[in-house]
């Protein structure tokens, strides 16, 4: 098995991107995305300078720059820049000197049903189904 | 911040995979030790142990328990010991002072008593020397002249006939010597019933005729002795003649052993001669 190359994507300074950015690695980035920041593995990294108008959900998540939305970490959340949100986390938390919180913070296991509602309608749907 | 920090920032969170080369992981592991027997052995001997500590506490109490037994045991038996001999001491001394103080008759026959455990005297040399004669040994009948007389001096012979004479009288009593002579002795009885006064005549001639070569008994010596102890047994016991009967048998067996020994028998040639006058008697058992 051999070890996978290390894959990394940049989003320098001076980019802007209007809508959702889904991968499957890790992401730095230190534009404006105006939507949300997804990734299934790796670090999401908001550079000083970046900003994100939407969600930021990751495996592990550092913010240096600012986050307007909620911040979801499956693993390790590091946060020394500024956050208009809750947070979210299932491993743990670090705050560093320069962290600023506008939010909640909130520490779930991974098995959480976030949404009763979407549970409900699919009982729904399956009922009109039969 | 350039490049090579976000690379090594990103590093620092990336999940390294788990690499397994199992043939690079076996060639570099060492060689496996051999498995220790000696280890398993005390490993072994630990359980055994533990086993036996186990089951060995009720044998100890148990053993223990015995041990406390047998001891007291053996202590009651000492001491039922020592009062029983406290309690019989006096009697065993007092026996003994009466028999120490007790005039003993140094003559008189203690193999007549019946059996004492605690005899009343120590033997001493008198009870020996008044035993000794009686007692008779394995050799006791042995003429110790006699057998001095085969070897040394010829002179003791005069005193040895006598003393066998005594012992085949006593000797002749007894029924097996009666039993012997009675097949060679009965066809001579018959064939000499006869001439039994002509045989009497000849020994008489004989005893008559020989008192000249008297001085060389050693040739003859049956022929010589007889005609003297013969006549006198005759006038002594005329009754026990059918039981001197066997004599001549017992002479005649002697007759062989004095040819070495060069000393004459009396009785034996005699007896034959004389029997015919005797021959209708009956035997007498």
């Amino acid at each position: 098995m051999k070890p996978q190359p290390l894959s990394v994507t940049l989003l320098a300074a001076g980019l802007s991107i209007h809508g959702n950015v889904i991968l499957d690695h890790g992401v730095s980035s230190f534009g404006i995305v105006d939507g949300n920041i997804v990734s299934n593995a790796g670090l999401v990294h908001i550079g000083p300078g970046g900003m994100v108008k939407g969600q930021v959900e990751g495996e592990h998540v550092r913010v240096d720059g600012t986050v307007e939305g909620d911040v979801h970490a499956r693993g390790v959340l590091e946060i020394n820049g500024r956050v208009k949100g809750n947070v979210y986390y299932y491993g743990t938390i670090r705050l560093g000197p320069r962290a600023t919180l506008e939010g909640q913070i909130k520490r779930k296991s991974e098995l959480t049903i976030e949404n009763s509602n979407n549970v409900q309608q699919l009982s729904r749907a399956a009922a009109g189904n039969a | 911040m350039d490049l090579r920090e976000i690379q090594a920032l990103h590093a620092q969170y990336t999940a390294q995979p788990v690499i397994i080369d199992v043939a690079s992981h076996s060639a570099a592991m060492p060689a496996l030790p051999a498995p220790d027997r000696g280890g398993a052995a005390g490993a072994r001997l630990d359980k055994f142990v533990g086993k036996l500590s186990k089951a060995g506490k009720p044998t100890l109490v148990a053993l223990a328990i015995a041990a406390v037994a047998a001891v007291g045991g053996m202590s009651i038996a000492r001491i039922w010991h020592a009062m029983h001999e406290t309690v019989a001491a006096p009697k065993v001394l007092a026996a003994s002072s009466a028999a120490t103080h007790a005039p003993v008759p140094a003559s008189e026959p203690t193999r007549d008593r019946p059996i004492d455990a605690n005899p009343a005297h120590p033997l001493t040399s008198k009870d020996l020397d008044s035993v000794a004669p009686v007692s008779h040994s394995a050799l006791s009948n042995v003429d110790a002249r006699s057998l001095a007389s085969t070897t040394s001096a010829p002179s003791v012979d005069r005193t040895a006939p006598t003393a066998r004479a005594a012992a085949e009288n006593v000797a002749a009593a007894s029924p097996i010597r009666i039993q012997r002579p009675a097949t060679p002795i009965v066809p001579a009885t018959v064939a000499s019933a006869a001439p039994a006064p002509q045989a009497v005549p000849t020994a008489d001639a004989q005893v008559r005729s020989l008192p000249a070569p008297a001085p060389v008994p050693q040739q003859s010596p049956v022929q010589l002795k007889a005609p003297v102890a013969a006549p006198a047994q005759e006038a002594a016991k005329p009754e026990t003649r059918p039981a001197l009967r066997p004599l001549h048998h017992v002479t005649r067996h002697q007759v062989i052993t004095p040819s070495n020994e060069a000393s004459p028998e009396p009785a034996a040639p005699t007896q034959p001669k004389a029997q015919p006058g005797k021959t209708g008697d009956v035997q007498l058992f």
